[in-house]
This record gives C-alpha cells, sequence and structure tokens, in this order.
C-alpha cells in the first residue's frame, strides 16, 4: 500500500469517526430535565404513572449557550423521565411510553434531535435505566402496578441489556427492587423492599449493592422505618450516597434528601441539609462537586420544584436556579461527560447450574437477639420456588468453629435455618441471597454486623466433603 | 578385675556406714569449715511438683544472667519469676517436653534449650525451634549445649552441629570429617579459642576453629571401666560431659572423672579417690572448683578436697569432707538433697541449684567463704 | 591451521545435524527424555538451551532515579537529610525554601537515616553494602563506617546512660545491630522478627522498639503474625516481643511518649479465609497497633474505610505533643491523619472485645481519622518537623518530598528532587505496581503482597472451581524474566496474562489493567533482579557450598549410582535460570511449575502450598521416595552443603 493509500485511509478514518463521534462538545454546560406537567391529574396505574405523569417530558436545555438551547429529547412519548447519560456525554437513556396504555421501557434519546428509540421491550415495562463502566445498560422491570389488586407476575428484578439487546436478570430474590444507580467501584446500588416474611431483620426498605454479574448481593445501608420508602440514589462526588426518603409508601408523598456515608454507610444516615426538610425529588451530583437538586421551591406558594445548584456543604437550598411556571423540575442531570466507575470482570460461569457458598461461623450474628442460644449443629438451607412456597434444600452440617460449605442451585432465593442438636431452629433467614452459576460465595455469620471484615482462620468446613444440595425434584425456580 | 571392684565397692560401703555412724549435725561442726577452699552447702531448699514443677524429673538448671532460674525438666523448661515458676511446654511450641540441656546467650539474652526432639531458642517469649528435618541440626537428639562468640555449639547424637548466629549456617563435625570416632556427642565446651566435644566412646575432641584442627583426647589404656594408668589422660572414653573454666577441662564420665589444665592430666575413681560414684552426670566448674553430680550424690572437689552430699536411706542429708591424708570426716545436714541422682548443677558465690531425679534443690552456701575468694587465695 | 579445524569441525558438526535431522525420532526421544514431559507440544529446545541471564531485563542497565527514602531534619528544623537509594547519594535542602541545597555520594544504596542529638553525626544505612557510614553534618563527608547485619534499612540514634547508641534494623539478617557511637563499635546483634524494617527508641534510651515486616515463618495453616521486638539499648539483649496477630508489612513506627504507647501501621492480612471475595477487607485491610509499653497490650485499629480502603500503609510520624499521627499510604497517595486524644477516648470507652474487633470493623476509622491528605505518587517515609509544625512526606515515585502544614493539614510545597522519571518504562511500571488505584475499592496493590516485588511469606487460598483447595504459596517476583510460564500450574504463558486478566478476576476484582499501563508493569517486573544473597566478600564459594554444588549437579550418588537424567537437581533447576520452565510432579500433587532458584534463600516458605518452612523439608519431609529428585542417599552433612549451595544462587 503506498503512502498516498495510507493516508487517504487514515483521511477517511478521521473524518467517519468526526462524523459518528460525539457532538456534545458544544453543549458542555448543558442539562437533561424531567419536566411534569404542574397541572397533572390522571390516575396513576403503576409506579411511573405516579412520577411522571402524562406529559412528562424529557428535555435537553443549555442557557449559557448562544443562542439558548432547549429540546425536547423525548419526543413523540406521552411521558418520559428518569434520564441517565452516558459516559461520553452523548447519549441519554430514560424511561417512556408511547401511548398512554402502553408499558413504560427505556428509551435512548441523543442530543442530535433524532426521535428516541426503544432499547427494552419488557413484558411489563422496563424502568430505571443506570449503565455500567461496559456502557452496558441495566435496569428494573416490570413495573410496579400502583394497586394491589392488579395482577403482578413477577417481582420487579434488575436486567441487564446484552449487547444483542436481549435482557439477562440480574437479581433474583424475593423482594421487590427499585431505583438503580452505578457506585463508583461498579457495583449496582439499587433499594430493596422490606422482607414481608416472618423472621426477616429488616423494617423497612434498605439499599443493598450487586456486582453487575449479579454475584456478591451484600446489604449496603439502612434500612431505614418501616413503611417508608427510598428513591433515586446517587453517589456524590464526596463520598456520600444521597437518596430521597419518603415518610410513606404513598407515591403521591415527596420525601426529604437524606444521605449516608460511604466510609460507614450504616452508622451515618442525616438529612443532606441539615438546615431544612426541603421536599426534594431528585439529587444529582453535578460538575466539581456541586449538586443538583430538584426540590419544592418554599418562595413559590404552589410548591412547585424548581432546580437548585449547591455546594455539598449546604445546610439550604437558597435560590432555586430554574423554575417555570408550567412545570415541575423534577429531575436534572448535567449533559457531560462522565468517569466511568470500575468495570468488573465476571467470576459467572453460565454453564454452571450450581454455586458454593461458605460460612464461617453461623454462630455468629450482629443480631443481639441470637444472643445465650445454644450453639448449631446443621443448618437448613431452603429456596424460594416460582409459585412463591418455600421448599427445603437440604441440611449441612455446622463445624465447631461454626462454619459450614454447602453447594446449591444459582439464581433461587436462599434462606438459612440454624438448628441445634435437638434440631430446634436457633435462627431462620428467609429466603433472601441468591447465587449466579459458579459463585463462590461467603459470609462471615448470621446477619454479621455490616461491614466486618472476617477472622483470619482457616474454616473447619474446609476440611469435610462440601454437602450438595439441590432443588426437589419437580421444583420451578424462580 | 571384677572381683577388684566388688571388693572396693563392698569397702567403701562399709566406710560410708561408719562414717554416717559418726556422723555429727553441721551446725555443730561449724567451724570446722574454715579451713576448706570452698563454700560449704549450709541447707537445701527443694522444690517439687507442689512447687510447679510438671514433673519430678529434672534436668539441668541454670540462673541466667539477668537473674532468672531456668529448669530444665522431663516435662518442658520453666523460668522461676518473683517466686514462682512458669513453663514453657510444647503447648507453648517447643520441640520436645524433656528438655536435656540449656544454656544462655549473655549478649542477647536468648535462651538455647536441648530435648529429646529438636533445639530451641527462647526469646523474650518466642520460641524458635530447629529439628533435624527443618535445619542443618545434625540431629535432634540435643544431649550439650554452648555458645562461644557467634557459634552455638550443639551436642548431638549425631555429631557436633556448629550454629552460626549471624549468618544462620551450619556445620556438621562428626566421624566423617573430624577424627572422631563415634557421632555420639553427649556434650560441647567453648573454652577461649578452642571447643571441647565430649564423645560417648571416643573421649575429647579439642577442636580449634581459627585452623580448623581436631586433636583427639583418649583413654591411654583404652579400658573404659578401669583407669589402669592415672593421670595418664582421660580416665575414660565415654564422656558423659565435659565443661571447662579458668583454664582447666573436667570431663564426667561414667567411669570416673578427670581435669586437664592444657597440660597435666588427673583422674578419679571412686574406688581411689573420695568421689563417690564412678558413674558421673555432670560438672559444674566454678573457679577452679568442680561440681559434681553423680549417681550417688553432689560432690565439690579442688581436686585435693572433697565434700559430698548425699540423702542417706533415712532421707537425711549427709555431708562428707575428705582432706588429704586425714580421715573422712562426715556430718549431718539439716536438709538433704531431694535425690542422689544428680543431672545438673548450676553455682555462683552464693548459691547452687542441684537437679535431680526427683526435683530440684536450691543449696544455700555457707557465706564466710565464696568459691572466688578462695579460688583467689590459692 | 587453526581456522581450518575449526571450519572443519563446523562442517562435521553440520552434517552430523543433518543427519540427525532426518532421523526425527531422535530428537523426539532426546526431548522426551532430557525435558521428562510425555507432551512435547510445549516443549522447545529453549528450555535447555541458548539460555542466558545477560540478555534479561533484570541484567541491562537501567535509569536510576532521585527516589526519596530516609528522612532526617536537623534539630534546629532547618535542613532537611535525605537518602536517595537509587541513586548512593545523600541529599541535604533546605526546608524554608524548600531546595536541594547539596548532594553527596553515599556508596552502598543509603537507606535509612538518624541524626545524634547535636546534629552534627548523620547515620547512613547503605542497604547493599552491610554498613552503617556516619557522615559529618558541617561537610557532608563520610568520617566512619562499620559492618553491620544483612541489608540495614532502619537506624536510630539514642542516648543511653551507657552512652550514645545505635539501633540499626537489619533486614534481610533478621537481627539488630547495636552500636555504641563512642567508639564505633557493635555491642550486640539480637534476633528480631523476620525482616525488621524500621526502629525507634523511647526518649530515655531505656528501651527501642523494632517493628518487622513479614510474620514469623509458620505452617501455612496457622495465624501469621509479625512483631514489635523491644531491645535494651544498654546492653543489646532483646526484652520484648509483641505480636501482631495476624498482621505485617509494617514499616515504620513511633513512639507516643505522653501517652507509652508505640505505634506502627499494618496490614491486617486474612490469607487463611478463602478469597471468595475481597469486598470487607477479606483479603487485607491496612490498620495500624497500638501497643502500650506498660501492659504490652496490643490493640489494633483500622485505617481504612467501609467501602474505600487506604493500601500499603508505609511510612508515620507521631507530633511531637503526641496529639497526632499521621500514616502514609502507599498505594493510595494518601497520608492519613489519626487524631490520638480520639483513639484514646475510644480506647477508654469501648469494651476488651470491642478492642479486640476493632480491627475487623471497616467503619470504625471515621471516629479518629480525621483528615486524608492527598499526595503524589507513593508516599512512604513521614518526618515531622521538631517544632512540629510541618509533616515531610517522602513521594517516592513522584522524586519530591511534601511538606505538609500540621495545623492547616494544606501543602506547604515541595522538595523536588527529580522528575518523577515518566521517560522510563520501568519507573512507569513502577508507579503501577505500587498503586491500588486498579483493585476493587483500592483495597491493595500488587506491592500489598510483594513487597519491594518480593514475597510477604504466606499462602493464600484462591478462588477456584472450589472453595479452600487452592491453597498457593506467594512467589517471589524478584528475578522472574525470562522463568515463564507463571502460576503454579505454570499455565499462564506471560506476565502479561498473569498480571492482565488473571490478577483482575482472582484478586483484583475488575477490569483488568489497561494495556499501556500493563506493559509499563511488566517491563518494571522484568527489570527486576533476583534477591541479593550472603555470599563471601571475594564472591568465592565456601567449601561447604562448593561441596553442596557438586551435590547439586551430581550425575551419580555418593556410592556411584547412576542418577536418572530426571532426577537430577541441575536437570530441572538447570543453570543459569536454574529452571527449565516446565512443569513437573515432585510428589506433592502435581505437576507444578519448576520455580528458578534466584534468590532462593530468603522465599520461603517453599513447595507449591508452602508446606515446607525450610529448604531442608523439602527433602526431609516432603520427598519421600526420591520424588523430588534423588535425594535419599545423602546424609546429613551432604544436605546441609546442599542447602549452603542453594543459598548462594
Amino acid at each position: 500500500m503506498s503512502v498516498f493509500r495510507q493516508l487517504l485511509v487514515l483521511i477517511a478514518g478521521a473524518m467517519l469517526l468526526a462524523n459518528i463521534g460525539c457532538r456534545q462538545a458544544a453543549r458542555q454546560n448543558g442539562l437533561v430535565l424531567v419536566q411534569t406537567p404542574v397541572a397533572a391529574t390522571q390516575p396513576a396505574a403503576d409506579m411511573l404513572d405516579a412520577r411522571y405523569p402524562n406529559g412528562s417530558r424529557v428535555l435537553f436545555m443549555d442557557q449559557t449557550a448562544d443562542p439558548k438551547t432547549e429540546m425536547v429529547l423525548s419526543q413523540g412519548l406521552v411521558a418520559a423521565g428518569d434520564p441517565v447519560v452516558s459516559y461520553d456525554g452523548c447519549a441519554v437513556y430514560f424511561v417512556g411510553k408511547e401511548t398512554p396504555e402502553s408499558d413504560w421501557q427505556i428509551y435512548r434519546g441523543n442530543l442530535s434531535g433524532d426521535l428516541p428509540k426503544p432499547v427494552t421491550s419488557m413484558p411489563g415495562g422496563a424502568m430505571h435505566p443506570a449503565l455500567l463502566p461496559t456502557g452496558s445498560l441495566v435496569f428494573i422491570s416490570p413495573v410496579p402496578k400502583m394497586h394491589p389488586g392488579q395482577p403482578q407476575n413477577r417481582l420487579p428484578a434488575i436486567y441487564l441489556r446484552a449487547a444483542n439487546g436481549s435482557p439477562s436478570q440480574l437479581s433474583f430474590g424475593a423482594r421487590a427492587v427499585s431505583d438503580l444507580t452505578i457506585l463508583a467501584d461498579g457495583r449496582i446500588l439499587f433499594v430493596q423492599a422490606p422482607s414481608n416474611e416472618a423472621g426477616s431483620a429488616s423494617a423497612g426498605p434498605a439499599l443493598f449493592t450487586i456486582n453487575s454479574d449479579g454475584t456478591e448481593i451484600t446489604a449496603f445501608a439502612g434500612a431505614l422505618t418501616a413503611g417508608s420508602r427510598i428513591e433515586h440514589p446517587r453517589l456524590l462526588a464526596d463520598g456520600r450516597v444521597a437518596f430521597i426518603h419518603a415518610a410513606s409508601n404513598d407515591l403521591s408523598t415527596r420525601g426529604v434528601a437524606e444521605c449516608v456515608s460511604l466510609s460507614r454507610p450504616f452508622q451515618s444516615l442525616a438529612p443532606l441539609f441539615s438546615g431544612e426538610l426541603a421536599l426534594v425529588s431528585s439529587v444529582e451530583p453535578a460538575l466539581g462537586t456541586n449538586l443538583l437538586i430538584c426540590a419544592a421551591n418554599t418562595a413559590d406558594s404552589s410548591h412547585r420544584l424548581a432546580l437548585f445548584q449547591v455546594e455539598p456543604a449546604a445546610t439550604v437550598l437558597a435560590k432555586p436556579i430554574l423554575t417555570d411556571p408550567q412545570w415541575n423540575i423534577c429531575e436534572a442531570v448535567e449533559a457531560v461527560a462522565r468517569p466511568r466507575p470500575m468495570g468488573r470482570l465476571s467470576t459467572m460461569d453460565p454453564q454452571k447450574q450450581t454455586g458454593k457458598i461458605l460460612c464461617l461461623n453461623a454462630n455468629f450474628s450482629g443480631d443481639q437477639s441470637m444472643g445465650g442460644q445454644s450453639l448449631a449443629t446443621h443448618v437448613r438451607l431452603t429456596a424460594r420456588t416460582a409459585s412463591g412456597t418455600t421448599v427445603v434444600l437440604g441440611e449441612a452440617p455446622v463445624q465447631a468453629d461454626g462454619s459450614f460449605l454447602a453447594e446449591v442451585p444459582t439464581d433461587v432465593p436462599l434462606g438459612f435455618e440454624t438448628l441445634d442438636a435437638n434440631n430446634h431452629v436457633l435462627h431462620r433467614q428467609p429466603p433472601v441471597i441468591w447465587l449466579r452459576p459458579a459463585e463462590n460465595r461467603s459470609c462471615i455469620g448470621c446477619h454479621e454486623p455490616p461491614n466486618r471484615a472476617p477472622h483470619n482462620a482457616r474454616p473447619l468446613a474446609l476440611n469435610f466433603p462440601i454437602t450438595s444440595l439441590n432443588l426437589p425434584a419437580g421444583t420451578t425456580p424462580p | 578385675m571384677k572381683t577388684i571392684y566388688k571388693l572396693t565397692a563392698t569397702l567403701v560401703a562399709m566406710g560410708e556406714i561408719l562414717c554416717f555412724c559418726g556422723a555429727v549435725p553441721i551446725g555443730a561442726a561449724q567451724s570446722s569449715t574454715n579451713n576448706l577452699p570452698f563454700p560449704l552447702i549450709e541447707r537445701f531448699e527443694n522444690f517439687g511438683a507442689k512447687d510447679g514443677l510438671p514433673t519430678h524429673k529434672v534436668h539441668c538448671v541454670l540462673r541466667a544472667s539477668d537473674g532468672k532460674l531456668w529448669v530444665g525438666t522431663y516435662g518442658g523448661a520453666l523460668f522461676r519469676d518473683n517466686g514462682k515458676f512458669h513453663l514453657i511446654s510444647t503447648n507453648d511450641g517447643l520441640s520436645h517436653r524433656m528438655v536435656m540441656c540449656m544454656v544462655e546467650d549473655k549478649r542477647t539474652g536468648d535462651m538455647w534449650l536441648g530435648t529429646m526432639r529438636g533445639l530451641n531458642r527462647y526469646s523474650a517469649g518466642r520460641i524458635t525451634t530447629y529439628t533435624q528435618t527443618d535445619s542443618g541440626l545434625p540431629n535432634n537428639v540435643v544431649y550439650g549445649l554452648d555458645i562461644m562468640d557467634d557459634t552455638l555449639w550443639v551436642a548431638t547424637a549425631a555429631g557436633l552441629g556448629a550454629l552460626n548466629l549471624k549468618t544462620g549456617s551450619w556445620s556438621i563435625y562428626d566421624q566423617n570429617n573430624t577424627v572422631m570416632h563415634e557421632p555420639w556427642v553427649y556434650s560441647v565446651t567453648g573454652a577461649k579459642d578452642r571447643v571441647f566435644v565430649g564423645v560417648w566412646g571416643g573421649g575429647i575432641l579439642e577442636y580449634e576453629p581459627a585452623s580448623g584442627i581436631f586433636k583427639e583426647h583418649r583413654d591411654p589404656d583404652r579400658d573404659f571401666h578401669f583407669d589402669l594408668a592415672p593421670d595418664d589422660g582421660p580416665v575414660s572414653d565415654i564422656t558423659s560431659w565435659v565443661a571447662w573454666e579458668d583454664g582447666v577441662l573436667w570431663q564426667a564420665t561414667y567411669f570416673g572423672m578427670s581435669r586437664y589444665d592444657g597440660s597435666r592430666w588427673r583422674t578419679w575413681q571412686e574406688t581411689k579417690s573420695p568421689l563417690p560414684s564412678n558413674f558421673v552426670n555432670f560438672i559444674w566448674p566454678h573457679g577452679r572448683v568442680a561440681w559434681v553430680g553423680t549417681d550417688c550424690g553432689l560432690s565439690t572437689t579442688d581436686g585435693n578436697i572433697w565434700v559430698n552430699y548425699r540423702t542417706d536411706e533415712h532421707g537425711d542429708g549427709i555431708m562428707e569432707i575428705a582432706r588429704p591424708g586425714q580421715p573422712m570426716e562426715t556430718r549431718k545436714m539439716t536438709t538433704a538433697l531431694p535425690n542422689n541422682f544428680v543431672l545438673g548443677i548450676w553455682v555462683d558465690d552464693r548459691e547452687a541449684w542441684l537437679a535431680t531425679s526427683d526435683g530440684l534443690a536450691h543449696a544455700f552456701l555457707s557465706p564466710t567463704q565464696s568459691a572466688t575468694k578462695v579460688a583467689v587465695d590459692q | 591451521m587453526k581456522p581450518r579445524l575449526i571450519t572443519l569441525f563446523l562442517v562435521v558438526a553440520a552434517l552430523g545435524a543433518v543427519a540427525m535431522w532426518l532421523r526425527q525420532d531422535y530428537w523426539v526421544d532426546h526431548m522426551s527424555r532430557m525435558s521428562g514431559q510425555k507432551d512435547l507440544s510445549h516443549v522447545t529446545c529453549f528450555n535447555c538451551h541458548m539460555v542466558s541471564t545477560a540478555k534479561l531485563r533484570w541484567a541491562q542497565p537501567r535509569p536510576h532515579h532521585d527516589a526519596p527514602a530516609g528522612l532526617a531534619v536537623s534539630p534546629d528544623g532547618k535542613i532537611i537529610y535525605i537518602a536517595l537509594d537509587d541513586r548512593d547519594q545523600i541529599a541535604a535542602a533546605d526546608a524554608v525554601s524548600q531546595k536541594v541545597l547539596r548532594r553527596v555520594k553515599v556508596a552502598g544504596r543509603p537507606f535509612g537515616l538518624a541524626l545524634d542529638a547535636a546534629g552534627q553525626k548523620l547515620f547512613v544505612t547503605c542497604r547493599d553494602a552491610d554498613r552503617l557510614a556516619i557522615l559529618d553534618t558541617q561537610t557532608l563527608k563520610e568520617t566512619a563506617s562499620i559492618g553491620v547485619g544483612m541489608a540495614p534499612v532502619a537506624v536510630a540514634y539514642c542516648r543511653t546512660s551507657a552512652g550514645e547508641r545505635l539501633i540499626v534494623a537489619n533486614s534481610m539478617a533478621d537481627n539488630i545491630s547495636v552500636l555504641s557511637v563512642s567508639p564505633l563499635r557493635e555491642i550486640g546483634r539480637p534476633s528480631a522478627g523476620r525482616e525488621p524494617f524500621d526502629v525507634t527508641v523511647n526518649p530515655d534510651g531505656t528501651r527501642a522498639f523494632v517493628v518487622n515486616r513479614m510474620a514469623w515463618l509458620a505452617s501455612v495453616k496457622t495465624v501469621p503474625a509479625a512483631e514489635v521486638t523491644e531491645i535494651d539499648p544498654v546492653t543489646a539483649r532483646t526484652i520484648g516481643r509483641d505480636p501482631l496477630a495476624s498482621a505485617h508489612l509494617s514499616e515504620s513506627i513511633g513512639i507516643v511518649p505522653s501517652r507509652s504507647w508505640v505505634l506502627n501501621p499494618l496490614v491486617k492480612v486474612r490469607n487463611l479465609v478463602p478469597i471468595t471475595q475481597v469486598a470487607n477487607g477479606w483479603v487485607m485491610s491496612s490498620g495500624f497497633a497500638v501497643t502500650d509499653t506498660r501492659t504490652c497490650k496490643v490493640i489494633q485499629l483500622p485505617l481504612d474505610e467501609a467501602n474505600n480502603y487506604y493500601a500499603d500503609p508505609s511510612g508515620m510520624a507521631v507530633a511531637p505533643d503526641g496529639k497526632r499521627a499521621f500514616i502514609a499510604s502507599g498505594g493510595s497517595d494518601v497520608v492519613s491523619v489519626v487524631d490520638l486524644d480520639k483513639v484514646s477516648a475510644w480506647l477508654a470507652a469501648a469494651s476488651v472485645s470491642t478492642k479486640e474487633e476493632a480491627i475487623n470493623d471497616m467503619s470504625l476509622s471515621p471516629e479518629y481519622v480525621i483528615a486524608r491528605i492527598p499526595t503524589q505518587r507513593n508516599p512512604r517515609q513521614l518526618l515531622i518537623s521538631p517544632d512540629g509544625g510541618t509533616l515531610y512526606v517522602a513521594e517516592r515515585l513522584q522524586d519530591s518530598i511534601l511538606l505538609v502544614d500540621t495545623k492547616t493539614l494544606t501543602t506547604k510545597g515541595r522538595i523536588m528532587l527529580g522528575d518523577g522519571g515518566l521517560n522510563d518504562p520501568i519507573r512507569r511500571g513502577e508507579r503501577v505496581f505500587t498503586t491500588a488505584a486498579y483493585t476493587f475499592q483500592h483495597q491493595f496493590s500488587c506491592r500489598s503482597c510483594h513487597p519491594d516485588g518480593h514475597v510477604d511469606g504466606l499462602s493464600y487460598d484462591f478462588d477456584t472451581s472450589g472453595i479452600g483447595d487452592n491453597l498457593l504459596d506467594n512467589r517471589s517476583l524478584l528475578g522472574v524474566a525470562g522463568t515463564e510460564p507463571f502460576k503454579w500450574n505454570g499455565k499462564n504463558p506471560s506476565l502479561e496474562v498473569q498480571c492482565g486478566p488473571r490478577f483482575a478476576k482472582v484478586l483484583m476484582r475488575t477490569d483488568p489493567i489497561p494495556p499501556k499501563e500493563l506493559r509499563d508493569l511488566t517491563t518494571f517486573i522484568k527489570s527486576q533482579p533476583p534477591q541479593r544473597v550472603a555470599r563471601r566478600h571475594d564472591g568465592k564459594l565456601t567449601p561447604a557450598q562448593e561441596r553442596g554444588k557438586a551435590i547439586f549437579f551430581a550425575t551419580k550418588t555418593s556410592a556411584g549410582v547412576e542418577i536418572p537424567h530426571g532426577k537430577r537437581c541441575s536437570s530441572c533447576h538447570r543453570p543459569p535460570l536454574y529452571t527449565v520452565r516446565l512443569s513437573f510432579d515432585v510428589g506433592t500433587g502435581g505437576p507444578f511449575d519448576t520455580p528458578h532458584l534466584l534468590g532462593v534463600a530468603n522465599t520461603a516458605p517453599y513447595l507449591h502450598d508452602g508446606r515446607a518452612l525450610s529448604l531442608e523439608e523439602i527433602w526431609t519431609l516432603y520427598s519421600t521416595n526420591d520424588t523430588h529428585g534423588v535425594t535419599s542417599y545423602m546424609n546429613k552433612e551432604q544436605l546441609n552443603d546442599l542447602v549452603e549451595f542453594l543459598k548462594t544462587l
């Protein structure tokens, strides 16, 4: 190939890249806003209807540009919201619905004015988009219905949209999940509804994490008070995780902004603004360390939601930077490129159907109610089936140091019952956690204190053959 | 030969009986101690299981330079702090319970413990073990230890080991690379610029590390039972212990004992001297005085005068003083050795500690005559 | 005539070679016999032939950098002395102008520094020369030198009732040289723990404290523990050893006189727990130990946070008023500020069990860590000015000294020693090697298990298809260039794979290190020479080592019986790398990769799972029936000789 031809190829490549590349550079100060009509009154059929009534829209706005830029990204949709900007700052993913009757799905919009394209087609709808470090979309499906009487075939779970567009399920718990975000370490942070199971320690909703392949389900913070709800968790630049905490499950009630610190998430729950309890609908990190807050504007008699920008140490919201008499500005995200979180190589093997679980000490618990009991000699493992019933997988011996090791079926909610020598149940953990195929999972104990590292001791259970436990024949996993 | 031996033994026994009949309590004869060139033991204080010893059999004892008493027993090592014994056992990492010998590295305070299975360093509470499988230690059975400069000398059942304490390197000296006839090394003692090695069946080896030269001291008459020609060399090749101090080497054998000052040898056997028994386990030289542990009690001697201590069949303590040319003087003591089988000794100017087959004894010395003073006077 | 003969020889040899080439079965037989491998698909001529260390990266010249090591400050606080070990230099810098005033040559890799009370003598440990040098601070000329133990890395000066003393940590000799200053002589050399690394002395000179980097050698299934060794500076005797249970890699130690505390940072290691996860400090976490010198009680406290870690705690400095301690996290480019009043209050309020559990509570550190000061790359040694106003931070891989105002905890400036060396791929690679930025929540770096590229002496149970069935001894990275494949199973063809996806999946639990950084990292690793070994000064072998060498290369037993080729030491551990880079079953459940033996003296424990605590044990305990070479013919002297030879490699 001659030098000339090489040059031609290079130039053509550069032109191609320029053409398909992000044209975001000129819009560095832009915001993606979610506007909901002030006078929305239609009844909400599902959770997103309540958040984003018909007429809600996702809008790109850059008031600092000359001329000012304003572009509806959810053009053609009857309602939209919950935007997430891609890491390169070029694309916006959001939920939307094409007709009042259709399911909510995730759409991808861009800042070139193109019509949004659906990227999910989940039965029962999809919500809460978030982007893994790879750029892959994760979301929750189905969208919970508002009325208990309405049929709800599946619990909302986390899904990953694979490269070929097909969804794969990442979470397999026995509780509903909602409100995703991605932490800087690459984990998926989500809200898990409280358990209705007897014996469950969580009183209210709590924050949990999983890895990007669904492994290592771990409590992150909470649980909060019973009957309350958590929405819209976001990691801030200063190492806090902010979220909206509403006192009621009623979606029509607004919440206040609260936060926990990454350094001690279980002990640091605090109001985001110590000086006031503004009703807030979203908190997002902004350029630098500032925060973008959508909150009820107390200066406005109708308490419409307005946009505020504050420093991280702010105790009050002060004056909004954006208000609109026709709209509630309920969410706002900067349309800029952001650093990608840390990625992760999956240790999962989809070919396998089992995983292994090692408990270091079944007699160790942060749950003080377990104190004074006799020691467990064996543990019974249970699983939740598709029908919602709990079946017994079998029992594994607990060694003198409290350790046990078992091979268990994957992608099903697993529960545990520690038993003493007389087969009396000492402690019961309803099916909550799950293992992914080929996952090796460990825990320190039952209801172990959070953020606790293990003692450095070789578990006795490793000296014995692993106990293999399976779903009873004919059982259908969820 | 055997007849002579038996006859001699019988005579000695009769003499002992006679002496015992004429025994005088020690307090009554106190004044006569003034003529002795070394101190007498005034009384014994004995320690056994009731005091925290894990077993009755005590193999070795020494007082470390920090004042702590160390005791090696069949059931582990102990140190005595504030009047209380603290046991160091295999649970603490000791390689074997049977502690047979000890030496202190006075520069570091580390205590080296030889056991029936391996060597141990006790350093400020931490035990490091050396065995024949995990180190260059020649053999696990460690009978004797001594430290000279940067080298720890280790007498084992399969040769003499030398551990360089700075580099951690081991050297082995045995029948393959020295003039040693037997590899069964019972004892080793440093002697300024050389090392004397007591070899069971091989007499004594003298080694000069600087030149790498080994010299053998063997019993010239080659009869390990009898000293056919006294003072011609080591009394026997069956060396059970060697100890050196102040230019004098002492050899313990199971057939008598010897003394070597670098040019002349002297030998003692029970039939020809006040040595109470040919079965000599141990010698602790203090100045020019040897403290001798036998199966029949303890002896102290400067080579001329002997003082023997034993416990009679009634459990009473007996002291016998033998002066050259004088009849044996026998005294009864108010206290007694716990057992006549003396395996280990440690002595300074004020006190002696004795390891016996049935407990540990603390011997209080007469205050008027310190061993050092006597040695200087001499 | 000569050239003709050579030509003739070459022609004959070539013809012979061709002839044999035509007989392929000969070569197959040769390779099979010599390599001991049935499957020859991965065997080449170069496993045995044409191997040369001269061409390896570590044997090539490399750029040197102005990496700061030990620091010292003059009593008036005006002059900072900086050891530049990679340059063989000592630098003196003006604390006010923040400029280097002067540099002088000090041979032997100067590393640790201390000053006498008057500030007239600068004591320098020379890590590669096994000596301590004394410099006159007026002239910076070397006035005296004395030999100490192997690889001295730290020195402390004190005045005692018996005169001035120096306490020197001999890192590779596992002992401590106690020196008198006048006259300069060694009083004693008590044993330390394993790899003593820093020294401090209490103000009245009655007790020196030495912190050790590695845990005591013990069975791989027992809880490892490094120790703080207490020395009497007057008598040079060991007077105490305070174990740090399940902790190691402490690189500095400081005294808090007002509280009778000794502090040292540490890595809390959890190597006995299978590595099923790294979250919540499952593999290791950072902390510091508080030792009450009156009671000898040790409390370990965490330095990390629940979701963010501060890897590789290294240097530490305590403010003169005892109110604060500063700990540098070399892997996280942070200096943590610990409020000792808060530590004291917490300790007073906590129950005994809470204190024992404290190090495992990843949420605890906000109780007493009041600030995290960002630094440039790889903060290591710390120093506080005599008035307590300035903290000096040696930014080792930035070639600079950061000055921090201890009141405001803000940066006051920098003493620039070099340019950071970013044009050097080895230096860039070292930056990758030492950073925790690539691991999940920044928990650890490559250095966390491979301090200075070497080993931490532990075995870890890696996550595989099973749990608890993959206990593997940590292998040194020193001298690994040219010894591929890697991993004990010999399945990783290159460092690029080993340090890239494998490390990411098994340990980092993140994406692999990006390609450019990975290239630099492997360049750095390949540039690391084997660890220095103790040899005679003239380089010759001792008689015992010579005898051991003969045994190593023996083809017959002492009785003259032929040793089969595959059972000779040198067949598998073939010079010059002392490995043929193939896997063999030596009776330990293999086959396992044949490790190279360069620097093997200091890589205990041995064998794939670390079951052999010493070289001797490889044969005395774990080579039954001559599974690991024919060695049963050896007597104890011969085995000792063999070990002595191996220690020279």
